[in-house]
């Protein structure tokens, strides 16, 4: 179960995080080295041994019913820009190209 | 006095009752001690920030209301001290990462909530690995925490700022986070007392979340009665939680008197591994003689699966965390890279300069073994691991172990900088404190000796909903140390 530095180049690429060459390389050799540790697990004979999971600690129900979060801050005040009640982020290239080369329609 | 020196939470609240103290002035004396121990060289660096005067407004509050012979709840004018990854709304919540710098939460974790109904004063945010991913507090954007008994050494981590504010007197209590060790190792590196609820005991509401399985919000204290007395405060069931547990809270503080006549300690031998620091195994066993003068039973068991523990751990953790950590985004709150260019662009550029190494690493594998192909081998096994874990603590308390006792650490403190390029070095430094967060139990870690001026720190676990057990066992011990 080796990793290499293309497999973390995608990971990355799939985490959305950008990483610099040095980084990458980096990374990549601690991954393998951490990876490596971890093999240590598979000499565990987990053939008869279920997942630990929710079962353990089942969420409790309760009533579905609104229990307002009480916010002391407005979400504007928080947010890095904003502008007429949403969140701006820089524009779509998709939308850019359909403007150079639409029928306007 | 500096802070809140080598007062009790009982002995202050008990000079702040007479009024031989006021609330005010013990503020301002903790205020100015965690300034004095950013002043020296190198500073102490426990703290990322402190209340200002509507935190003075407040004291002065209190002190009308105990004037008037109104004291409004058990932490009465007591200063506590925040882990700064538990949302409060008075104070930025960084989780020591650029990513967060400046932010402020839009509303407050239950434990801080009740922490102020309970009277207690929030005086600042504390120094923490980045998002609590460390063992040493070197992980922060912010730069790293000293030691206070020693500073070229680290506090542990990842609530070294709070571990170190207690040590170092500043103040009486603090909040820290626990998902793998987070607040117990750190207490054994700064020689005070942590504690790691069961899962579920404590809400982790405004906890921000790292391993969401594994995360429980956990007290420290100089001793074992004051942490106790804190976790009395911010346990219990709550509905903004639905991981937290409707089962009642005992009075934690009640049994602690009670001694050890009859209590079944359990040792188990794989957390004495043949290569553990003979100093660290010498101050143990010499604890494990206390017990037994104290009264208890000692035990011989084994927990065969614990040397699979850290790797179980870290292919969870990261799993967990590689998703928890996706919120960080650019987009609602926090900081934006500015000249990203796509909406893509602003995700990768502002995570690729906002995190720090060892979240991008943690992300990477978290990422990698949640992916097509890998989840079975990675993420698949370490839950199966983590259930045979839990099993084998289920069989020993089945067959009448009370508690068990081993080393929190198997070092104590190091040096800063030791370990911050060997990460499977800075993980092994969690290899016993790991398990209690998989099996979910609660877990204390008490100072029971000292090696060159460096603290050791002792650690008891108990079954679920079990504290009682654990802390009547560690104050015992704290207690015979004395």
């Amino acid at each position: 179960m080796g990793i290499d530095r293309s497999d973390v180049e995608k990971v990355a690429e799939l985490a959305r995080l950008r990483l610099d060459e040095d980084e990458l390389d980096g990374l990549t050799r601690d991954c393998q080295s951490i990876l490596g540790f971890f093999e240590a697990i598979r000499r565990v004979d987990v053939e008869s041994a279920e997942p630990a999971g929710a079962l353990d600690h089942a969420a409790p129900t309760r009533e579905d019913g609104v229990d307002q979060d009480p916010l002391t801050e407005p979400l504007d005040r928080m947010a890095p820009a904003w502008r007429e009640g949403y969140f701006v982020l820089p524009r779509l290239p998709a939308l850019d190209a359909e403007d150079l080369g639409g029928d306007g329609g | 006095m500096a802070g809140s020196a080598d007062f009790t939470v009982s002995e202050l609240r008990e000079e702040l009752r007479s009024r031989r103290l006021s609330v005010v002035d013990l503020l301002r004396a903790t205020v100015e001690a965690i300034a004095d121990s950013d002043a020296q060289d190198p500073p102490l660096h426990a703290f990322l920030s402190v209340g200002g005067e509507e935190l003075f407004e407040l004291a002065a509050a209190l002190d009308r209301a105990l004037d008037e012979g109104d004291e409004i709840g058990p932490l009465h004018g007591i200063p506590v001290a925040v882990k700064d990854n538990i949302c409060t709304h008075t104070l930025p919540t960084t989780c020591g990462s650029r990513i967060l710098e400046g932010h402020v939460s839009p509303y407050e974790a239950t434990a801080i909530r009740k922490l102020r109904a309970a009277g207690a004063l929030i005086v600042g945010k504390t120094n923490l690995d980045e998002f609590a991913m460390g063992s040493s507090t070197e992980n922060s954007g912010f730069g790293p925490t000293r030691n206070p008994l020693h500073r070229e050494c680290v506090p542990g981590g990842s609530s070294g700022g709070s571990a170190a504010a207690v040590a170092a007197g500043l103040v009486p209590l603090a909040l820290g986070s626990d998902t793998g060790g987070s607040v117990r190792q750190p207490a054994s590196f700064c020689g005070v007392v942590g504690i790691k609820p069961t899962y579920g005991r404590v809400s982790r509401y405004g906890l921000v979340a790292f391993g969401s399985s594994l995360d429980q919000v956990g007290t420290i204290g100089r001793t074992v009665r004051d942490a106790a007395a804190a976790l009395n405060v911010i346990a219990g069931v709550d509905r903004f939680d639905s991981t937290s547990t409707d089962i009642p809270v005992p009075d934690f503080a009640a049994g602690l008197d009670s001694g050890l006549e009859g209590l079944v300690v359990g040792v188990p031998r794989e957390y004495f591994p043949d290569d553990l620091d003979a100093r660290v195994a010498a101050a143990c066993r010499s604890a494990i003689e206390r017990l037994e003068k104290l009264g208890a039973e000692i035990r011989e068991i084994s927990l065969p699966h614990t040397p699979y523990a850290v790797p179980a751990y870290y292919l969870i953790a990261n799993a967990e965390a590689s998703s928890n950590l996706a919120r960080y985004d650019g987009v609602r709150y926090g900081r934006r890279s500015s000249d990203a260019e796509s909406t893509v662009a602003v995700y990768r550029e502002t995570r690729g300069s906002g995190f720090g190494r060892e979240v991008k690493r943690r992300i990477v594998l978290g990422t990698y073994g949640l992916s097509a192909g890998y989840y079975d081998a990675y993420y698949g096994t370490g839950q199966r691991v983590r259930r045979l874990i839990a099993q084998d603590f289920e069989r020993v308390f089945s067959e009448g172990v009370d508690v068990v006792f081993t080393p929190t650490s198997p070092c104590t403190a190091f040096r800063l900088g030791e370990r911050v390029d060997d990460p499977v070095q800075m993980y092994l430094s969690d290899v016993f404190t790991v398990t209690a967060n998989l099996a979910r139990l609660p877990a204390v870690s008490v100072p029971i000796g000292a090696v060159d001026g460096l603290p050791v720190g002792g650690q008891f676990l108990a079954g679920h909903f079990d504290e009682p057990s654990m802390l009547r066992a560690a104050h015992a011990l704290q207690e015979g140390s004395a």
